[in-house]
């Protein structure tokens, strides 16, 4: 069995005490980002990282996850010998900010941009984390937009179970890009307030920062009260923006990855949705649960906490979820107030109790990139 | 003038979204004025993409903002409807 | 041991002489709006594939490439700075490496697991090992792997983020493999040797390999460490440089090359900063 160790995350929440403090009580906070559109400015609502010292806009992510996850090798006593076993999974949904940033300059002033180390390109955090953590040079870094360090916990389980490594270390990394932000602007599915997913009058997704490592194994090596099940990628082709309203490719995903566990719907404790508040992207999710789910399961979005963190939800949202769970509840899903008549399912709008279960976790994104996975949480 | 009077007009919306929709196998004349754009019956094919790409070229080049789906399909109608929204009088 | 079926390969060598949007048009016509080059590269590669063999739709598609689709992100930087435009929706799509797996997946009428990888400097010794163990471990029945790189413009750019001397000449390509674990009708077995070496240790594997074989190096290797490892070998030299400009997943090339080409074992020595790792492929 592929064992959770255990992870640590920075997001919009704050510290762990603080985080949980927000997920108990349905409590969020964002600020605002301005952006130009032609002659006119926009403004959104935007999950900034709460870190312990501040940071610049553009910021390089490696030298303030390298803090978090000294902590938990600490914490789990890794020591140099499982280190040299431990493989890196990285899931980021742009070009690493070594080469994506000079190329920028490069074009907005022909005098700057040069590349001042040739170590640059997609793939470097992973190989300067390797090197600083003496990690496995075993390290694949994941591109597949809002999937991809879901993917990454995937991959990293097959490679564990395959024992061609003994730990994996599953970093997601999401940090503010302009490109993004201007982009999902562009394709009119930012909200221009707040995110309100499965709501009659959702608006649209917020996006948000988070930088967010956890560790893997095999119970062989390691137990844990939190157990990887299992997970499958399934990608659909209706649409490149995004999973078939009638939810069929959701539905697909899902059904595929019970099987793989060997698990039936009604095995599974609570879901966590993709749940982004895109009006046709939370038809598409609940179409697809209706399809698997004989009644509505307990459901809820972990979006309104931190945002639509892209290439990071995938640990991200994995990891606020055990610790909810750790501390005896599934957090509400804030901002649900009406039932969105042509979806007639509403989540978990506030906390409810739960120490053990199998959860499904829901990750769907552009390029009909679809994922699900379950994680059972043992009764301690 | 009025917009779906304006030929110049109706030209320069043609070529627009054969541009921006990436529909390099029409000419202008191949797009009547008078039919539904985002209809079978146009010919052309679009989808919610095509739409996306229209409501920024018409930001970008005539100032107007269509931020949802609903707007755009209210104005995006015809060349002639189209036209007719640019240019009132 | 994984198994080679089919094999494609698409190389320019100048790739400015080339119009791939030209070549998609007649190869996949319904494939040239919203694509790019890196994404028509793609669908030109698995094509050839395709024209072996039919697909399986649960066929998993494993896209690799150095720096992705990177002109597109050139692209969107001309629009933000040069003309004060936001991303127009479809370059913004495309801008997101994993279009180009959609796209192919849409071509080959796929329904299955879609990976979008990079890992800095051994992309396709980390694929096809995550790709072994998915055979293995029976997750996936067959893999579609492959690698697309586009030549990035200017060049002079790409030479410096690639680490690459000013005269050396760059390439692009799109070369594919078809695996799954039957040995039946295959072209080739393959055998990722998962540790990373350094010099002495890759002469130490290569005294251990038993029989006749041919080695071909990767162009990052230097003449230096060449000479030495094939100082005292007895094997020959597999040579594929000469037909080839850089480019990151050009291995991939350098092994279907030899499969097109040869018979017998092949120990592929790639490199970068200072580490080897090999690739074993015995062609039938």
């Amino acid at each position: 069995m592929i064992t959770i160790l255990g992870g640590d995350i920075i997001c919009a929440l704050g510290d762990k005490q603080q985080r949980l403090a927000h997920l108990l009580n349905g409590t969020y906070q964002t600020i605002e980002k301005k952006m130009n559109v032609f002659a006119e400015q926009r403004s959104y609502p935007y999950y900034q990282l709460v870190s312990e010292q501040p940071l610049p806009v553009l910021f390089d992510p490696i030298p303030v996850i390298i803090p978090v996850i000294k902590k938990l090798i600490d914490k789990l006593a890794l020591d140099k010998n499982s280190l040299s076993r431990c493989g890196l999974f990285l899931g980021c949904s742009a070009n690493d900010l070594s080469i994506s940033h000079p190329l920028w300059l490069n074009t907005s002033d022909s005098s700057a941009g040069k590349f001042n180390d040739q170590r640059v390109g997609n793939g470097l955090y992973a190989s300067q984390l390797i090197e600083h953590f003496s990690l496995n040079d075993l390290s694949l870094t994941y591109n597949t937009a809002c999937t991809s360090s879901a993917n990454a916990m995937i991959d990293a389980a097959t490679m564990l179970e395959a024992g061609v490594i003994d730990y994996a270390l599953v970093v997601g990394l999401e940090m503010f890009a302009s490109f993004s932000f201007e982009g999902f602007s562009s394709m009119q599915l930012l909200s221009p307030d707040q995110v309100s997913p499965f709501d009659q009058n959702r608006q649209g997704m917020v996006l948000g920062e988070s930088l967010a490592a956890l560790f893997m194994s095999r119970d062989d090596l390691r137990k844990s009260d939190w157990i990887f099940k299992g997970g499958v990628n399934r990608s659909e082709t209706a649409s490149v923006t995004g999973a078939k309203l009638d939810g069929s490719g959701i539905r697909e995903v899902i059904k595929e990855t019970l099987d793989c566990c060997d698990l039936q719907a009604k095995d599974i404790t609570a879901v966590k949705t993709h749940g982004t508040a895109s009006p046709m992207g939370d038809i598409a999710e609940i179409n697809g649960m209706k399809q698997i789910f004989k009644k509505q399961p307990n459901f809820f979005s972990l979006k309104p906490y931190i945002g639509h963190t892209l290439g990071s939800c995938g640990v991200s949202e994995l990891l606020l979820l055990t610790e909810c769970v750790g501390q005896g509840f599934i957090p509400g899903t804030p901002n649900f107030n009406n039932i969105d008549p042509e979806l007639q399912w509403a989540p978990i709008k506030n906390k409810i109790s739960c120490k053990a279960g199998n959860f499904l976790l829901n990750y769907f994104g552009f390029g009909g990139n679809n994922v699900s996975l379950i994680i059972e949480k043992v009764p301690s | 003038m009025i917009g779906s009077q304006d030929e110049a007009l109706k030209l320069r919306l043609k070529k627009m979204i054969i541009e921006e929709c990436e529909k390099d196998e029409f000419a202008a004349d191949d797009i009547s004025d008078d039919v539904l754009l985002f209809s079978p019956e146009s010919g052309l094919d679009l989808d919610s993409v095509d739409a996306l790409q229209l409501s920024m070229s018409l930001q970008a080049q005539f100032n107007v903002r269509l931020t949802d789906p609903k707007e755009f399909r209210r104005v995006v109608t015809t060349i002639n409807g189209l036209a007719d929204y640019l240019q009132a009088e | 041991m994984i198994y080679i079926q089919q094999v494609a390969l698409i190389n320019h060598q100048q790739p400015e002489d080339v119009d791939v949007k030209a070549i998609c048009k007649k190869v996949a016509p319904k494939f040239v709006r919203r694509t790019d080059r890196f994404i028509q590269l793609g669908i030109l590669g698995v094509a050839q594939i395709q024209d072996k063999q039919a697909i399986s739709e649960n066929t998993a598609l494993y896209l690799t490439s150095g720096q992705g689709n990177i002109s597109v992100f050139k692209r969107l930087c001309d629009y933000r700075f040069i003309e004060k435009s936001p991303p127009k929706p479809v370059d913004f799509i495309n801008s997101l490496s994993n279009t180009a797996g959609f796209y192919i997946a849409q071509f080959l009428g796929l329904n299955s697991k879609n990976n979008n990888l990079y890992n800095h400097g051994f992309v396709v010794e980390m694929a096809l090992t995550l790709a072994s163990s998915d055979l293995k471990l029976k997750k996936e029945q067959q893999i579609l792997l492959g690698g697309v790189d586009q030549l990035f413009e200017p060049a002079e750019i790409a030479k410096q983020y690639l680490g690459l001397k000013p005269d050396v000449e760059l390439g692009e390509g799109s070369n594919w493999m078809l695996l799954n674990r039957e040995k039946e009708n295959a072209l080739a077995s393959l055998e990722i040797i998962t540790q990373s070496m350094n010099l002495q240790q890759v002469k130490a594997f290569m005294r251990s390999v038993e029989g006749d074989y041919q080695v071909a190096f990767a162009l990052r290797c230097s003449e230096l460490d060449i000479n030495e490892l094939m100082a005292k070998a007895e094997q020959t030299r597999f040579t594929y440089e000469q037909r080839v400009g850089f480019y990151e997943t050009v291995a991939l090339y350098a092994l279907n090359n030899f499969i097109q080409t040869e018979k017998g074992l092949l120990l592929f020595i790639d490199y970068f900063e200072g580490q080897f790792r090999l690739i074993k492929l015995n062609v039938f």
